[in-house]
């Protein structure tokens, strides 16, 4: 992925809210459900608000700069898997400000933890679990049995 | 855990727990952790409370309450969330086709309170799509759709349901359920044309594709028309719903045309009884010229029998004889507009007539006799629908 490329959601195929500093994605076409967490919803919402992700790793590398390789790789790597799922599509138009979103990406910098896509395929089986019963503390998605694959 | 009662009003419990989802501040934390105490969350929780847990968690959640349980109704909300996004594509699919055939529509209920009351994709759980079209597109819409693979349920009530009813259920072959509507309400029937609802629509957009809904005063109307029967799982969820537009900054009643649709629909006994409630136990501001003119409406006899019964019965289905006869009665009475003793009863003798016809009349008689044992299905094999 070049660093000048910009991005924007691929709605109207893909929807999204973020509650609760974790960003819940759904893909309508194919059913897959994705939940990121972290560095990863903040990303997701400063791209999905800027079209900008070089900006974010800019701002990330410039908070952590004992990180830089790590960062700068990890964040190219999370970017390429939300286009390689079609989460993400390129765009030429220009996005909004950052606003608040610009200090929270410098603020996870400083304690980075790489960005991480948490993928659920098969959206019939789980929509059939059963939220109290049949899911973990964590709550439906998370199985209690057997963690759906990532 | 008290067990709900016949009425379409919530159990205390239930009550907790909407006052919970609802309230803001100390009366909801109150409420909150009263629930908590009343109710066995890995036990105790039925269909009607469960789908109040999403609301919950957001007003929890905007509160910012840290409670163990709020990871679990987080992932209630969650799956609440996924699962109506899915049906808002579907939705869309169906109203895509409709339209490709000249057929205007109107989402009601669920999809349409999401849209432009709640304003939140995951507060509400919804189990299918509302739409109504014009009672004169029925027959074609219904033709375009089982060409498209949707299933026209109870098929052999349809010729009834087209005269006296007011909707008819369809399935696709992976379970998802369509209601399709030609009249917004029992009470919207025969010769009281319900035009009113469509020229007061307003525009609204679902997954993409542009359709409309009713305008918020008919929102409510209707919400509380629909909500105020008894239902084997309490219907609590008017309540949610009523509050929701009345505590709404976005948009405001027009209180004279909820008075004008109340008279005309004959639900002034509905309206007292939901506004009263609410005002008493959701701190809800109702315009006190309304509640004025409201009580000044006279009641006939027969609003007060179909109230009563759907207040006590509504839509469970009946056991013995008198509850049978009674939901006849009470179901031909509620969308008649005749007037006068002697006119409504000759026009529920062509009811019936209607309602029975080509069925062998020794059938008839046989159901009814079986109803005296309480075991209609077992004994004729027939369900209900004489």
């Amino acid at each position: 992925m070049e660093l000048a490329a910009k991005l924007k959601v691929n709605t109207p195929n893909v929807v999204h809210e973020t509650i609760d500093g974790e960003a819940i994605l759904l893909d309508l076409k194919t059913g897959n459900y994705f939940s990121l967490d972290g560095s990863a919803a903040l990303i997701w919402e400063f791209i999905d608000k800027t079209g900008n992700w070089a900006e974010a790793v800019n701002l990330m590398t410039s908070a952590n700069k004992a990180q830089k390789d790590n960062i700068s790789a990890s964040v190219k790597g999370f970017v390429e898997k939300l286009v390689e799922e079609n989460l993400l599509v390129k765009t030429d138009g220009t996005g909004a400000d950052a606003g608040e979103l610009t200090g929270q990406l410098s603020e996870a910098a400083k304690n980075f933890k790489p960005p991480v896509v948490n993928k659920y395929s098969d959206m019939q089986d789980l929509l059939l679990l059963d939220p109290i019963h049949d899911v973990d503390e964590k709550g439906w998605p998370e199985s209690k049995e057997e963690p759906p694959a990532a | 855990m008290r067990k709900s009662s016949h009425s379409p009003f919530p159990t205390k419990t239930q009550e907790l727990l909407l006052q919970a989802a609802l309230l803001k501040g100390q009366p909801m934390q109150k409420a909150w952790e009263k629930w908590k105490a009343e109710v066995n969350f890995e036990k105790e929780v039925e269909y009607a409370s469960f789908r109040m847990l999403p609301l919950l968690y957001q007003n929890l959640q905007s509160h910012r309450m840290n409670d163990p349980l709020m990871l679990r109704l987080k992932g209630i909300y969650r799956k609440s969330w996924s699962n109506n996004h899915l049906l808002f594509h579907q939705t869309a699919k169906v109203l895509k086709l409709l339209h490709s055939h000249k057929i205007p529509t109107i989402v009601m209920k669920g999809i349409a309170m999401t849209i432009t009351v709640y304003k939140n994709y995951g507060v509400r759980p919804m189990a299918d799509m509302d739409i109504l079209i014009p009672l004169s597109e029925s027959l074609k819409t219904i033709d375009v759709l089982e060409k498209s693979g949707w299933n026209l349920q109870n098929k052999e009530h349809l010729e009834f349901n087209l005269k006296y009813g007011r909707s008819a259920t369809f399935t696709d072959a992976a379970k998802t359920e369509l209601d399709l509507h030609w009249h917004p309400v029992f009470e919207a029937h025969n010769s009281i044309s319900d035009d009113e609802f469509w020229e007061a629509s307003v525009p609204l957009e679902v997954a993409g594709e542009n359709t409309r809904a009713f305008c918020v005063t008919d929102n409510f109307f209707h919400t509380i028309v629909h909500g105020l029967r008894y239902n084997p799982e309490p219907p609590i969820r008017w309540v949610a719903d009523a509050v929701t537009i009345l505590n709404s900054e976005v948009c405001s009643i027009d209180w004279d045309r909820l008075l004008y649709l109340t008279k005309k629909f004959r639900s002034s006994l509905q309206m007292k009884d939901a506004l009263n409630y609410l005002t008493k136990n959701f701190q809800s501001v109702v315009s006190r010229s309304f509640l004025d003119e409201l009580a000044k409406i006279k009641s006939t006899f027969s609003d007060r029998l179909v109230f009563r019964h759907a207040k006590k019965y509504g839509d469970e289905v009946p056991q013995t004889v008198y509850e049978k006869l009674y939901s006849v009665y009470a179901a031909y009475l509620r969308q008649s507009d005749l007037r006068g003793f002697w006119a409504q009863q000759i026009g529920f003798v062509k009811y019936m007539r209607f309602r029975n016809r080509g069925k062998p009349y020794f059938r008839i008689m046989l159901y009814y006799f079986s109803l005296l044992f309480r075991k209609p299905k077992k004994i004729t094999g027939i369900k209900s629908g004489f």
